[in-house]
């Protein structure tokens, strides 16, 4: 059944994985274009890791971007055929959903193997200065990890109801009008920055998408 | 005709074979720095005026430097090694002049007790003609020299004495005066330090040792107090040992605390005298040279190891990571590997993740997947 | 010197120039000596080579101490605005005004900004007028005479006098402090407390109460980021040694606002300035003394007596609370005209 599920997710959206993948193999070629001399004034450098590092912002909104469309593609058809598909199968609910996830993740390794490739590749033919390396396993490692992360979250969110998108989205504007009212009545309490802060800083879920993504780095 | 899964791969392979084409090998460095106008060099009269210039500021700085040295140790020639002693002009005024003094005076103090070895005269020139040459928002010392004998001389001039005197808003006098003795509370406590450790520290104009307040308590790491993302930006204007020491690679912290040569660019040369070292008196938002946070870095290891080994390590005549080694019983590089991670804590190079961000992330994705088939086992279908 | 002299006197210097491992005193002045005159000569032809390269010719323009060097078709406004320029000068300046003597300004068409030697450049536009070289003049004649400590920033002509004394005005009556509202109900030592103006004053317990220093803490981002954070929580849980703590730390100083800050302290020295008459600006520049003394000295009357002074001017220049022009309110009333035939016409009402 997976292997079914696996081929109309295919269908579904192999331009996505397609265009994913070339662009995941062309961001850390691109990402070493500057990394073509070996000796470099400690200033040189510096403008060679900024020149990777502006590309770095490409990875996380790669994954982000990725995720959103293959969750929408997993449950779209479903939606629109009212599930009648889902429950005509022979197995519980929950089951199917988890075999649905499983053949968006499994397309979605085809772009982080583009990223890790990508990587090697790039590396392989960048010249590197001293007292700097190059970390392709590590940021497909961590492409990998931000592509899950992102997965799981749309694809849950897709799976329910509009009223569920509704709640999430209530919930979201329910913190932004209790941290105006707050200021508006001068209480000190950044609520917005505070969560923010805990999701994107160290040790937060997020902290994945914000960190450094540098091929090349000291 | 339908395409087949092969052709997809066969169409992905292709095109990632034309990216590779189109962009590798990289055939040029980073790109040269633009001027946001129109440059255009200087012309050879105006370089040679500014090579003059450099020649005539340079000699004068110099001059104004021995002349001042030479007028503090003649005021106070009776300095007694093992004291501490503040000079100040009477245009400073009564009531600037007696804050400092009392500040000065609980200062020395606290340093605990000293050695009868080194005399520390801490001076405060005024606005004349030659203090102003030398300004430039400077702190010098002296070390003990053939010149100065068993002296650590201190002497500071410019903005600062402006604002010591001029506006009665006394909040800075303790740290200006900490600033003031500088390195000297060091040749104060401890005496003359061994040559290898005291070439080591001087090369690197003592900014291992510009803070003396190792009484006090220790530095919060510097993420409790900044955002990472600034501080990083501020480590990588560095050098790259320093960097790489942080990310916790023991050689490059031996690089980084034991390098004496100035990042390439630094214009670190400017008119110096032998056996003088220079500080910038307000140095935040600079990155650091060699070592994030390293003007604390004597004091942290006197606090951590305390002051008899520390002076093991002081006088030693070993060099430096040897010394190192026999008085504190680590090598330098893991010490400074475990300190630098104190004050930086997890800190990472390149894309790696910390084990606990990279664990949540796949906690909180399994708990949204899990709340998400869960919904879809409760769906009704009208 | 001809160019050839210059280089080969230079690469005498620049052998002799190496660094002064060793050398003495008297080395330094003998080397000084030598470098003077040629150092001299280089600065004169660097900076004829370099204003003839950048601006082109120019014509050389003198009114008493000032100096200009104009494009030839900006001579005449350039002259009529060095005319204008000098008895205001003069009247801010007084004898001081010698010291522009030093310094050159180049009033040349706006163009792409490079290297420069030295002096102040007005860049202008196609067709300037002369209130703008005027301005740019007297701005740039204040920076002659540098920063001043005291008073956070420059002195100089006053754009907008009528202004001055409202500001201040405004500043003190809004200070959150102690010592600001006790000048305001005419305590004139708290007025020299809230200017800065007492030598060894405890500003940080003085300047304001532990009220005040709590929501200083509480409302300045500066703390927020950069205090410990335990040290920052207890002080706006209110614990006033916290606060004390976190304002005399290292380096904040200058984050502590003062109550009266550069609207006021200059509104004051103007004060002053007004009081002493000419040689005020000369007592005041002399800088080895406190800024009590200066005060007193250019206004050539007790620091009471100013401060006197400068509180009963700011008093009376209190600005009016709700100020409509007419021509607002013209326009408001003409847009509510608008507005209502434009809703008599709309279709819900037919």
């Amino acid at each position: 059944m997976f292997r079914m599920m696996l081929y109309t997710q295919w269908k579904w959206s192999r331009l996505l994985v397609v265009a994913g993948t070339l662009v995941a193999f062309a961001i850390p070629v691109l990402s070493v274009q500057s990394a073509g001399e070996y000796n470099l004034q400690h200033w040189e450098a510096r403008a060679l890791l900024n020149s990777i590092e502006s590309w770095g912002l490409a990875y996380p909104i790669l994954a982000a971007g990725l995720a959103v469309f293959m969750a929408m593609t997993a449950w779209g058809p479903d939606h629109r055929g009212r599930h009648v598909y889902a429950l005509s199968l022979p197995v519980p609910r929950w089951h199917y959903a988890l075999l649905r996830f499983g053949a968006g993740a499994v397309l979605l390794a085809v772009p982080v193997l583009a990223v890790w490739i990508g990587a090697l590749v790039g590396t392989a033919s960048a010249v590197i200065p001293p007292g700097l390396h190059a970390y392709p396993y590590a940021l497909a490692l961590r492409f990998a990890l931000a592509l899950l992360f992102a997965y799981a979250v749309f694809f849950a969110i897709s799976a329910g109801t509009t009223r569920t998108a509704g709640y999430i989205l209530a919930g979201i504007g329910a913190i932004i009008v209790v941290q105006v009212m707050a200021r508006a009545a001068h209480v000190e309490f950044d609520l917005v920055g505070t969560i923010f802060g805990r999701m994107l800083g160290w040790p937060g879920p997020l902290e994945i998408f914000t960190g450094r993504w540098m091929l090349i780095d000291v | 005709m339908a395409l087949s899964l092969r052709h997809w791969i066969l169409g992905t392979t292709l095109g990632c074979a034309v990216i590779v084409a189109a962009y590798l090998p990289p055939e040029h460095g980073p790109a040269a720095y633009q001027q946001p106008w129109e440059y255009r060099p200087p012309t050879p009269e105006r370089q040679r005026f500014v090579a003059l210039d450099a020649v005539r500021g340079r000699s004068r700085r110099q001059l104004a430097l021995l002349e001042q040295r030479d007028a503090a140790l003649g005021r106070a020639g009776t300095a007694r090694p093992g004291t501490g002693t503040l000079l100040l002009e009477p245009a400073l005024g009564p009531a600037a002049s007696a804050r400092l003094r009392a500040a000065f005076a609980a200062i020395w103090r606290e340093l605990g007790p000293t050695r009868p070895e080194v005399a520390v005269i801490v001076t405060v020139v005024s606005d004349s003609a030659a203090a102003r040459t030398i300004s430039n928002d400077r702190i010098y010392y002296f070390l003990p020299s053939t010149r100065t004998g068993r002296t650590c001389l201190t002497l500071w001039s410019g903005v600062t004495w402006r604002i010591l005197r001029g506006t009665g808003e006394d909040t800075l006098v303790y740290p200006i005066v900490r600033r003031m003795i500088g390195p000297c509370a060091f040749y104060a406590a401890f005496g003359i330090p061994g040559q290898p450790v005291e070439r080591w520290l001087a090369a690197r104009d003592f900014d291992l040792g510009f803070v003396n307040d190792w009484h006090g308590p220790p530095l919060v790491p510097a993420t409790q107090t900044f955002p990472r993302r600034w501080l990083a930006q501020q480590v990588y204007g560095g050098s790259f040992a320093q960097v790489s020491c942080l990310a916790g690679r023991r050689a490059d912290c031996h690089a980084a605390v034991l390098d004496t040569q100035p990042p390439e660019g630094d214009p670190s040369d400017w008119g110096r005298l032998p056996r003088v070292v220079e500080q910038q008196v307000w140095s935040n938002g600079r990155p650091a040279r060699w070592l994030f946070r390293a003007s604390t870095y004597l004091v942290d290891l006197l606090r951590e190891q305390g002051p008899e080994r520390f002076a093991q390590f002081w006088h030693s005549a070993l060099p430096v990571d040897s010394a190192f080694q026999a008085a504190f019983g680590s090598s330098i590089e893991e010490w400074t590997a475990r300190r630098q991670a104190r004050h930086f804590p997890q800190f990472r190079v390149g894309g790696g993740i910390p084990l606990v961000s990279g664990l949540l992330a796949l906690l909180v994705a399994g708990v949204v997947l899990a709340g998400g088939a869960y919904l879809t086992a409760r769906r009704q279908v009208a | 010197m001809s160019e050839r002299r210059l280089a080969v006197a230079l690469l005498a210097v620049l052998a002799g120039a190496a660094p002064a491992a060793g050398q003495d005193a008297a080395a330094l002045r003998a080397r000084i000596a030598r470098v003077e005159p040629i150092w001299r000569a280089a600065a004169r032809l660097a900076n004829l080579v370099d204003s003839t390269r950048r601006f082109g010719p120019l014509d050389t323009l003198r009114s008493g101490p000032l100096t200009v060097y104009a494009s030839p078709q900006l001579a005449p406004l350039v002259r009529d605005a060095m005319a204008r320029a000098r008895p205001i000068l003069d009247s801010v300046y007084g004898q001081e005004t010698a010291r522009l003597a030093a310094h050159r300004w180049y009033v040349v068409p706006a163009m792409s900004v490079e290297y420069s030697g030295s002096g102040f450049v007005i860049p202008v536009p196609e067709a300037p007028s002369l209130d703008l070289i005027l301005t740019n003049l007297l701005v740039q004649a204040s920076y002659v005479y540098g920063q001043d400590e005291w008073l956070g920033g420059f002195y100089g002509y006053d754009l907008h006098p009528e202004r001055a004394l409202a500001d201040a005005y405004i500043e003190l009556v809004t200070a959150p402090s102690g010592a600001a509202r006790g000048c305001l109900l005419g305590s004139l030592p708290d007025c020299a407390l809230a200017f800065g103006l007492i030598p060894g004053a405890d500003t940080v317990m003085q300047w304001y109460d532990a009220q005040e220093r709590r929501q200083l803490v509480g409302q300045t981002d500066f703390y927020r980021r950069r205090a410990e954070q335990a040290a920052f929580d207890a002080c706006t849980a209110g614990s006033d040694a916290a606060c004390v703590g976190l304002l005399r730390s290292t380096q904040t100083y200058i984050y502590i606002p003062r109550p009266l800050g550069s609207i006021s302290r200059t509104s004051l020295l103007r004060t002053a300035f007004q009081l002493g008459g000419s040689g005020a600006f000369h007592q005041w520049i002399g800088y080895a003394r406190s800024p009590a003394a200066r005060l007193a000295a250019a206004a050539g009357a007790s620091t009471d007596s100013l401060l006197s002074t400068w509180r009963a001017e700011v008093l009376a220049a209190r600005p009016k609370t709700v100020i409509i022009p007419d021509r607002t309110a013209w326009v408001t009333l003409l847009w509510g005209t608008v507005l209502t035939l434009v809703a008599l016409r709309s279709t819900r009402w037919r």
